[in-house]
């Protein structure tokens, strides 16, 4: 009868007082959502007040009717972050003189230093945001102090300053950022990319070394050969060529096809053609369409064969590049799409031609 | 013998109080993590370009996989949206699993749809597939029809037929924010030991909907799906979320998932035995990685949002319910070996046992809990009055719960926009309690007893459709 005697009312005390406890904190949550409610419509109404009357200002001394010293009276350090957060989107789509003119209004006004500042504050978030708004005012300034921010340990803070320096265009930085990047275990290279894009098609050279490199991870080597791709470095082409000869690895040739497509390096055609008879149907789909984006004839007729492809994305993709060939391509398709007996090739060349006569009337 | 009951009675209530104590107890640490770890997320949140990853060209693409079955209703605009969804690459699996209504139909005309005999990898074992639909007007629209095996089943056919090595799952029901994919697949980025990640799941009935995306969010009149919206957030915002700070999320939903495919393809895909399909692939992917000693994370995200219809009729709910706790008996019992096995870390010590002790036996818990409650005031083993204030007290406790998560969702992501929304959901989330909570119980007790009766099936869900605006 333990619990009978614990449970005797002289402790009855106990749950009541719990009870209540409860019943003030269920108040107090109600009370405080419905508050946080209130607060947040009021802060998005002032908020939408501040931008437009800060947004009224910055257009006039865009215009010269004002001057940076009126603005930095308006807004109080206390506003400092709403401030930044208004300025984010003039300062990544504005350029040239405006732009120019309004960082030297940031800088004026003291929010460089004081993002500056907040760099090597404790706090990570403050380290990230500054990071991230010092990127985005592109003073070169900032470059010794983001340099450090990529080394930090903390990866959030190392992307984005290394995004931060890639918006700069701190192209001496880029070997030592890539070495960073590189070696970090926490970071995808997906998310790299991001950095890389930054840095623009100027970064190609030094890609193109780390390719060769053995201690650079295979993800990576992925990514680099992506990006030469992407930027059409004919440069890279012949190194492409040569690893689709040599790897072994299923993804790399993969991607080595695209991108040999993408720069357009003829001298890679006859590999490619090769492909259009491999078992992996993803490898023809790829080579289907590097052919197609060098566009030469001299593969058309092992593409036409394509047309009868098991898989339909290789067909639809075969009768795509057989028209971005040009004239040739298209009469193989109306050749195609003539036959009498109704064939998976016929089928898809009616499709694409009608595709193609479709968008020429829209163009015209 | 009456001594012997007694006693027994005496232990009994100990129990009780444990578990009451152990459940709550997790509750409020879940709460308190979820608070911190949203905090962050939002942080962060902030200096993530989402145009920019939209631009990119070097995002792995996403193949998203539908299962469907007699979903006529709510397939069209389903798919719709999932096509326009932001994101570099990515391709819709749509997997009709034998339906017996008009789905295929609606979407062979719906989107011109030709059969394709496409070959593919046959990685994962799943019913023979009928044939491959592809549609000329979207050329990332594949349809697959195959034998009706079950939802693991559809899903592991969409696996073979897909071709993206990120995988997302969805319910052929359900309807993603147009961001939602870019939002879903920053773990991925961050992070180069994720293999999966799940996205929040919030309530669609009483919201209008528009071109497949959500444009006003509203509350329904229906009561029992109010009592759900109530339900959803407190598991997904401060559920999934804790769990997700600790590592040791044992469920992604089915209704919206995104995993990297060379994992699912590893751990052998979705169990077509079980109706419990997605807790089930969690806890193996868990159990496969730990075995493997391999790192890895799986994650969860409050903020990419799938909007999803529930049942709005007590049968359909209680059937839902029913079979939502035959799906965590069967994974519990499948991966009995993980439960307090120091080799599994955090999820065989901690996140198994909670699941296994409290979610799993919470309803005989509840349930016997009533009636022992009973038979000790008849017997005066235990002061009347007291077992009372313990029984308002647990109900506040829930309500103090549930409060909490509506906190979070107003300091994050303050879906609901009107201040009548959440008086609303603050009146549900203490309504629950009377009535509700204990039908839940009884439909998980039917559950588990349908469970020991081996019994297998899904039960009938009707769907409503989405609201649509008239334009």
């Amino acid at each position: 009868m333990v619990l009978a005697s614990f449970l005797s009312s002289e402790l009855l005390y106990i749950p009541i007082v719990v009870i209540t406890i409860l019943l003030l904190i269920t108040f107090a949550l109600m009370l405080y959502v419905i508050l946080l409610k209130i607060a947040s419509g009021s802060r998005q109404r002032l908020k939408k007040r501040q931008f437009e009357i800060w947004e009224n200002l910055v257009l006039k001394y865009l215009s010269g009717e004002v001057n940076s010293k009126k603005i930095a009276k308006e807004v109080r350090t206390k506003h400092f972050s709403l401030f930044s957060e208004f300025m984010e989107k003039y300062l990544e789509t504005l350029k040239g003189e405006d732009f120019q003119s309004l960082t030297y209004l940031l800088k004026e006004m003291g929010l460089f230093d004081y993002n500056l500042k907040r760099l090597g504050s404790r706090k990570r978030w403050h380290r990230v945001y500054a990071a991230f708004f010092l990127g985005l005012m592109r003073d070169k300034e900032a470059v010794p102090a983001l340099d450090k921010g990529v080394e930090e340990k903390d990866s959030l803070v190392s992307f984005v300053s290394a995004i931060a320096l890639a918006k700069m265009g701190e192209k001496r930085y880029l070997k030592e950022t890539l070495l960073i990047l590189t070696r970090r275990k926490d970071l995808r290279a997906g998310r790299a990319a991001e950095v890389l894009l930054e840095f623009g098609s100027g970064a190609c050279a030094e890609l193109g070394l780390l390719l060769g490199k053995e201690s650079v991870t295979r993800q990576w080597k992925y990514l680099i050969i992506d990006l030469l791709g992407y930027w059409r470095h004919l440069e890279a082409g012949p190194m492409l060529l040569e690893l689709l000869q040599v790897s072994d690895d299923r993804q790399m040739k993969m991607r080595c096809i695209k991108a040999l497509g993408q720069i357009s390096y003829i001298d890679s055609a006859s590999t490619l053609a090769s492909y259009l008879d491999d078992e992996d149907y993803l490898a023809r789909l790829e080579a289907v369409k590097a052919l197609g984006r060098i566009g030469i004839w001299d593969y058309s007729a092992k593409m036409a064969r394509c047309l009868s492809d098991e898989n339909w994305h290789v067909r639809y993709h075969t009768a795509q590049a057989l028209a971005a060939i040009g004239k040739e391509g298209v009469a193989v398709l109306e050749e195609t799409a003539r036959q009498q007996t109704s064939s998976d090739a016929q089928r898809i060349a009616s499709h694409v031609l009608s595709e193609i006569k479709l968008l020429d009337e829209q163009v015209t | 013998m009456k001594d012997i009951l007694l006693n027994l009675i005496e232990k009994y209530n100990w129990l009780i109080l444990f578990y009451f104590l152990g459940i709550n107890g997790t509750y409020i640490l879940l709460n308190i993590l979820s608070f911190f770890a949203i905090k962050r997320y939002l942080k962060e949140r902030k200096t993530t370009e989402l145009e920019r990853i939209f631009q990119s060209p070097f995002f792995e693409p996403i193949s998203i996989i539908a299962p469907a079955y007699n979903e006529e209703a709510t397939i069209a605009q389903s798919v719709q949206s999932l096509l326009h969804l932001q994101y570099p690459q990515h391709e819709v699996v749509v997997v009709n699993d034998g339906s017996k209504d008009n789905t295929m139909q609606v979407l062979i005309e719906r989107y011109g749809m030709v059969s394709a005999p496409i070959t593919y990898p046959s990685q994962i074992g799943c019913k023979k597939i009928k044939e491959v639909y592809v549609s000329p007007e979207y050329p990332n629209l594949v349809m697959v029809d195959k034998e009706n095996g079950g939802k693991g089943d559809a899903m592991n056919a969409g696996v073979n037929v897909s071709r993206y090595p990120l995988v997302c799952f969805i319910d052929a029901d359900s309807l993603l924010e147009s961001d939602a994919l870019l939002k879903v697949v920053r773990p991925f980025l961050e992070d180069p030991t994720t293999i999966g990640v799940g996205g929040i799941v919030r309530i669609v009935n009483g919201c209008k909907v528009e071109s497949g995306q959500v444009t006003e969010v509203g509350i329904p009149k229906n009561s029992l799906a109010r009592f759900q919206i109530v339900e959803y957030l407190r598991a997904f915002l401060f559920g999934r979320t804790g769990w997700d700070v600790i590592n040791g999320m044992l469920i992604i939903s089915g209704a919206f998932g995104l995993f990297s495919k060379e994992a699912v393809v590893e751990c052998g895909g979705y169990r077509s035995d079980t109706v419990g399909e997605d807790m089930d692939f969690t806890v193996r992917l868990h159990r496969i990685m730990r075995e493997k000693k391999r790192e890895y994370r799986m994650t969860f995200i409050a903020d990419p949002v799938c909007w999803t219809e529930v049942p709005e009729k007590l049968k359909t709910l209680s059937g839902q319910r029913n079979r939502w706790q035959r799906g965590l008996i069967d994974t519990m019992l499948f991966n009995m070996k993980m439960l307090f096995n120091p080799k599994y870390g955090i999820v065989g010590l901690f996140a198994m046992p909670f699941f296994f002790f409290f979610e799993m036996l919470g309803p005989i818990a509840e349930l016997t809990g009533y009636i022992v409650f009973f038979v000790s005031w008849y017997f005066n083993i235990v002061n009347f009055t007291f077992a009372l204030f313990f029984l308002l007290a647990a109900i506040v406790l829930g309500i103090v719960l549930s409060m909490g998560s509506l906190v979070l969702e107003e300091l994050s992501f303050r879906r609901y926009p009107k201040i009548r929304h959440l008086v609303t959901l603050f009146a549900y989330a203490v309504l629950e309690n009377f009535g509700y909570r204990q039908l839940n119980t009884w439909w998980r007790f039917r559950g588990f007893l349908d469970h020991i009766l081996g019994k297998k099936g899904w039960g009938k869900m009707e769907r409503k459709g989405f609201q649509t605006i008239k334009g």
